[in-house]
């Protein structure tokens, strides 16, 4: 599929998660889910790496595959050069270190019933990567680093606001010097004028401590801002791969290019006619046979209805999984 | 000033308070706007800046307690809808006057079937048989394009997607056609292939049906494709409003401007972003003059103790901002 490069902070190979679900009553069925659907990719050193998609798309379990979150069914995932899927609890445990995750909604991830200061510390103190005495300290410079004051360490997370309570979800990704931040829709529940001050901050901390970013997000104009490659997704599946310039500008699926033109850009001069698109989503309990997306598909061939289309490599980094190209 | 009668809709200088522990804080305050016949006007601007409350002290859906309106005019063709008594309003509401819902799996009844609630609308309203109500509901159906609309039609709302529902909340408030249709945030909670959908649709029946539309909305993008005229609001005020191509071209309000310049663009153009500093003020610390003074990039040359007034742009039909250096 794609070759892996010996200088990438994280490789992943042919990632697959299938869910079990039953459904019926009162005789159940059960069905397959193919959540993540054999997706291959890696992230380079300080590269941010956008992965973007309708909701349903499988993008989150692919981020959430990565920390082990969500024990993925099968393919391979190494980081520095260590396969992670292979490894005990306590490695994984020290391995999680290098990589942490950023969730969308910082009012359900953090603890209502402790301070800001007591959610930072405990980790540090689990790790035991500081003595007693300096977590405080250290505490208190990550929540200056991402813009918060000091008496913060002592307030609980309903004193904040939105993008405040971002913050301390970011400083609380950065506590351990990760390499890999996994960013989930980490800007999204924010409102415009506060999302641009949290990319900022992320483009920030990426230049100060060299970090990468596996950023997930339905929103392509964000996606296009922060990223520098980036994968859509739909129904489990990698549809096309490339460069932000390659992708938004010279798109090639099909479902790509439908996406970026329904993406309303802020412009009344750009004539966007929103051409009416076919269908919804299916369901992904029953995707289509051959290429999940030839049922809305414009240019639908005989032969989409029956196989799925194979990686093909465009060049410069740039591939696509559609029989336009084959 | 042109006659009142070219109107459909003209506020003045309404407010509305809401109930907090420590006393009555207005969520919004001096909206003056005025509505055109088959006109959309969107209101713009971020989470608690007073857009839905507008929408809502309208409509006469502001909850009884803990909320009031303190003062404020809303001539509706030639009636005042604040002072109107709960059952004229409930005559125009529905029929002449409808609302689009964000959530359309929370604002639809889940044991009724949906065909039903776009029926119940007309049969209320119209004078009509229940069988005429039915075909009526059926029709408006095929309009908002909802595919073997007789399969439907007995189907319940968690029967359908967020689409579909959506595409029903929409057939509802069109069932009577409505002089005058909210539509609050329909797009938001829809992925951007079905928001696509929508906007085609709501632009296709504006055609059809000739209808006015607020359209409350914190996304630019949306705005810049549906709107004719745009209002832009921040901590309760309306701060800037002029057609949407002059207020795309030509932003006064620092606010607007600031808001312009921090929204990513997928053409990829407008790369160098600044974000906005700071917070909104809440609503029971509201400072006395300028509410954005805190955040805005002039404020040296600015005071802060003056309240700006929304005034018309020299030169420029139709264009008002609120700020005391642009004149």
């Amino acid at each position: 599929m794609m070759n892996a490069n010996d200088n990438s902070l994280i490789q992943v190979h042919n990632l697959t998660k299938h869910f079990h679900i039953r459904r019926g009553f009162p005789k159940s069925t059960t069905y397959t889910v193919k959540a993540v659907d054999d997706v291959s990719f890696e992230i380079y050193p300080q590269e941010a790496f956008g992965l973007a998609g309708e909701s349903g798309c499988g993008k989150s379990t692919v981020g959430q595959c990565l920390c082990r979150l969500i024990e993925p069914s099968s393919g391979r995932i190494r980081l520095k050069g260590i396969d992670i899927l292979d490894l005990d609890k306590s490695k994984l445990n020290a391995i999680r270190k290098w990589m942490q995750i950023i969730f969308q909604d910082p009012y359900s991830s953090l603890n209502p019933r402790r301070t800001i200061g007591q959610t930072l510390v405990e980790p540090m103190k689990v790790h035991k990567l500081y003595t007693n005495d300096q977590v405080q300290d250290v505490a208190v410079d990550l929540l200056r680093s991402v813009g918060l004051p000091e008496s913060a360490m002592d307030k609980y997370p309903h004193e904040f606001s939105g993008g405040q309570r971002q913050r301390v979800g970011i400083a609380r990704a950065l506590l351990f010097s990760p390499e890999l931040i996994i960013a989930d829709e980490a800007v999204s529940a924010l409102d415009v004028s506060i999302q641009m001050q949290i990319l900022q901050l992320l483009q920030e901390l990426k230049g100060k401590h060299a970090l990468s970013y596996l950023f997930i997000s339905h929103d392509l104009a964000v996606v296009r801002y922060f990223c520098q490659r980036v994968a859509i997704m739909y129904l489990g599946k990698f549809v096309e791969l490339g460069s932000v310039s390659q992708i938004f500008d010279a798109p090639r699926h099909p479902y790509t290019v439908t996406l970026r033109d329904a993406s309303p850009i802020p412009d009344p001069a750009i004539k966007q006619t929103f051409a009416e698109m076919k269908g919804e989503v299916p369901s992904p309990i029953l995707p289509p046979d051959g290429c999940h997306f030839h049922p809305r598909c414009p240019k639908a061939k005989a032969i989409c209805s029956r196989i799925y289309p194979p990686w093909v490599d465009l060049g410069e980094g740039h591939g696509v999984a559609c029989h336009l190209y084959t | 000033m042109v006659d009142a009668m070219d109107y459909l809709l003209e506020v003045k200088d309404l407010r509305t308070a809401f109930k907090l522990s420590s006393g009555w804080f207005p969520a919004i305050t001096d909206i003056s706007f005025v509505l055109k016949p088959d006109e959309t006007l969107a209101f713009v601007g971020e989470s608690g800046c007073g857009k839905s409350v507008t929408a809502y002290t309208l409509m006469g859906l502001l909850p009884q307690h803990g909320s009031r309106i303190e003062s404020g005019s809303a001539i509706f063709k030639e009636d005042d809808l604040l002072t109107m008594s709960e059952e004229q309003l409930r005559k125009i509401r529905g029929n002449n006057m409808t609302m689009i819902f964000q959530e359309p799996m929370t604002s639809l009844n889940p044991v009724f079937t949906v065909g039903s609630q776009i029926a119940e609308a007309a049969y209320y309203h119209m004078d009509i048989s229940k069988a005429e109500a039915k075909n009526h509901a059926l029709e408006l159906m095929d309009l908002v394009k909802i595919p073997a609309a007789t399969n439907r039609y007995d189907d319940y709302p968690h029967h359908l997607s967020g689409g579909m529902r959506q595409r029903i909340m929409i057939a509802m408030a069109l069932a009577c056609e409505p002089d005058l249709v909210f539509a609050d945030e329909p797009t938001t909670a829809l992925d951007v292939t079905i928001q696509a959908q929508m906007l085609y649709l709501l632009g296709e029946l504006k055609q059809k049906k000739q209808m006015s539309m607020i359209f409350i909305t914190h996304d630019l993008g949306v705005v810049a494709h549906v709107a004719d005229r745009i209002a832009v609001m921040y901590a309760g005020n309306i701060v800037e409003t002029a057609p949407v191509a002059e207020l795309f071209k030509n932003p006064c309000h620092p606010y607007t401007q600031a808001l312009l310049k921090s929204i990513p663009r997928l053409d990829g153009k407008a790369e160098s972003l600044v974000p906005i500093k700071g917070m909104v003020p809440s609503i029971d610390t509201m400072p006395e003059g300028c509410r954005f003074f805190d955040r805005c990039r002039n404020k040296a040359q600015c005071r802060p103790d003056k309240l700006p007034q929304l005034l018309p742009l020299d030169g420029i039909p139709d264009h008002f901002v609120r700020c005391l250096l642009v004149s």
